[in-house]
């Protein structure tokens, strides 16, 4: 200690506590003198001694126990021994504190702020691996995008040609019905692939429908280059689809982020702008107007052809249209057996869990999570007053638990509710069957 | 012992009153309590002292959440048994508590 120690000789003591009582000084020498002389009997006799305002001194034995001589490493024995201790009471305690009585204990942050570094470090490295994956796909698509561009300037010239001869070549109505379907597609994904292109889509959208108007009179001669066509199309269509379904996956879990972590949502979102959000966003944009864009087609591709289909004979629709009212009854049908299987289930599982506790098995008294250091003993005697009857709660809660022996922390378990034909502490007969139910759930 | 025996024996070993032992307790408290505030130590012949001990402050460290606590420095009141008592006592039979 730096600060020299005060010392009190026992005459300014005595002193001090004559001014302070009014007593006589030869008085106060005697009262001291009997007070260390009384502590040490007291002591001595009692182990404890109490002084009222001040504290209590108290004989404290210590067990003998084994010791090392340092120099010579030779075991030796402490014996045991009594010491004295003094326990100041709580105000005096305070008082004597009154100096730092202020200050309490802080919380220190650097410690808790090294383990959110490193979670800040982890979130970091997951938004690179997250930002190189897009960077990635990016890439891919805009390599198909561009050889979908090429593609298609291609087929817009045929296309001009064949409208030419096809005034000319009339082509059976046949053909134009099978390529409906196909048609659907490949306006649909055609539009797609323009719209993420972007830009002369005001010159490029009316080509399809140029196709449709003239469709019907198509020659066969174009449907084999178009069939490879469409499945380029198809393949384009399902990269964006699946592009798309990546990001609303990356940000419906930033958005569970936000609801789990909050805070770290945001150094998410954080390191993301950081990292070029912008262009993200850019091409987000444009996705989301090349999708609009497909949507109107396909909408009015779907027109096109319900027109088509309309011109049909009325017989076809007809027909197309019976088939779908005898379905429906069937669903439901398929429904409601199923319905009651599962509800037939349920009753023999009920009834299986019943018959081995024998009904009251509806019945639950509590439900308890097990703690640590709980058992079913315990849990038996708090319920049941008995800890024999633990037997019970096994049985009403088999799913939980695997072993009766080792009921883990953090099990929910349900308390049956049993009569008093089972549970009976003053019925010996119920002890002894719940002890022989016991002896069986063990051997197994 | 309690206080009150504490007294009553005292007052047998000093001849003095039981009021004059109470009223000569409570002032030599309040005295020795006033000296040990202020950093002076106290201390009794051939028995102990009483001092007060400076601890340092210190960093605590949860178990359970490992979160850091510092603990501020605080002021103690300890009994320095006198090496002569301790002698005393050291031999004495196991109390039975």
């Amino acid at each position: 200690m730096s600060k020299e120690k005060n010392k009190i000789s026992i005459q300014e003591l005595l002193a001090e506590i004559a001014a302070g009582s009014g007593c006589d000084r030869r008085e106060v020498d005697s009262f001291v003198r009997s007070f260390v002389n009384v502590l040490d009997k007291g002591i001595v006799e009692d182990g404890v001694v109490k002084i009222k305002g001040f504290g209590t001194l108290k004989l404290q034995w210590n067990e003998p126990r084994k010791s090392v001589n340092v120099r010579t490493g030779e075991e030796y024995v402490i014996p045991g021994h009594n010491k004295l201790v003094f326990a100041p009471e709580a105000n005096v305690k305070e008082m004597i504190n009154e100096k730092y009585a202020e200050m309490k204990a802080m919380d220190v942050n650097d410690g808790v702020g090294n383990d959110e570094n490193e979670q800040l470090a982890k979130l970091h490295s997951q938004a690179l691996e997250i930002k190189d994956l897009l960077a990635d796909f990016n890439k891919k698509v805009e390599k198909k995008e561009d050889k979908a561009e090429t593609v298609e300037r291609k087929e817009e010239v045929k296309e001009e040609v064949s409208v030419k001869e096809e005034i000319v070549a009339t082509a059976p109505v046949v053909v134009a019905e099978e390529k409906a379907g196909e048609k659907e597609y490949v306006t649909a994904g055609g539009n797609e692939a323009v719209g993420v292109v972007a830009g002369n889509d005001d010159y490029v959208a009316p080509a399809p429908i140029e196709i449709y108007e003239t469709g019907e009179r198509k020659v066969p001669l174009v449907k084999k280059k178009k069939y490879s066509k469409v499945i380029d199309w198809i393949l384009i269509a399902f990269l964006l689809v699946s592009l798309c379904g990546v990001i609303f996956y990356i940000e419906k879990e930033t958005s569970c982020f936000s609801s789990f972590f909050g805070k770290e949502y945001a150094d998410i979102k954080q390191y993301i702008s950081e990292f070029g959000a912008d262009e993200e966003e850019n091409k987000e944009l444009e996705r989301q107007q090349a999708k609009e864009r497909a949507q109107k087609a396909a909408l009015q591709a779907r027109e096109k052809e319900k027109r088509a289909n309309a011109e049909k004979t009325g017989i076809s629709d007809s027909v197309k249209y019976e088939p779908v009212e005898i379905t429906k009854p069937k669903t439901v049908e398929q429904k409601e057996p199923a319905a009651e299987n599962n509800a037939d289930k349920k009753e023999k599982a009920a009834s299986k869990n019943a018959s081995p506790a024998k009904a009251e098995s509806g019945e639950v008294l509590a439900t308890v999570t097990i703690g640590k250091g709980d058992r079913l003993t315990i849990l038996a005697e708090k319920y049941y007053g008995h800890k024999d009857y633990w037997v019970y709660i096994y049985e009403a809660n088999r799913g939980v638990i695997k072993n009766p022996d080792a009921v883990s922390s953090g099990m929910t378990l349900k308390i049956p509710k049993l009569g008093s034909d089972k549970v009976d502490v003053n019925n010996p007969q119920t002890l002894t069957k719940a002890k022989e139910l016991a002896k069986q759930y063990l051997k197994k | 012992m309690n206080s009150k025996k504490l007294q009553e024996s005292i007052a047998e070993d000093a001849n003095l009153s039981l009021e004059k032992v109470d009223k000569l307790m409570e002032t030599m408290v309040d005295v020795m309590l006033g000296q040990l505030k202020d950093g002076t130590s106290v201390s009794f012949q051939g028995f102990g002292a009483f001092e007060v001990r400076r601890k340092a402050q210190r960093l605590s460290v949860n178990p359970l959440t490992k979160k850091r606590t510092i603990i501020p420095p605080k002021q103690v009141l300890v009994f320095r048994t006198g090496n002569t008592y301790k002698d005393k006592i050291k031999d004495l039979p196991r109390n039975n508590e």
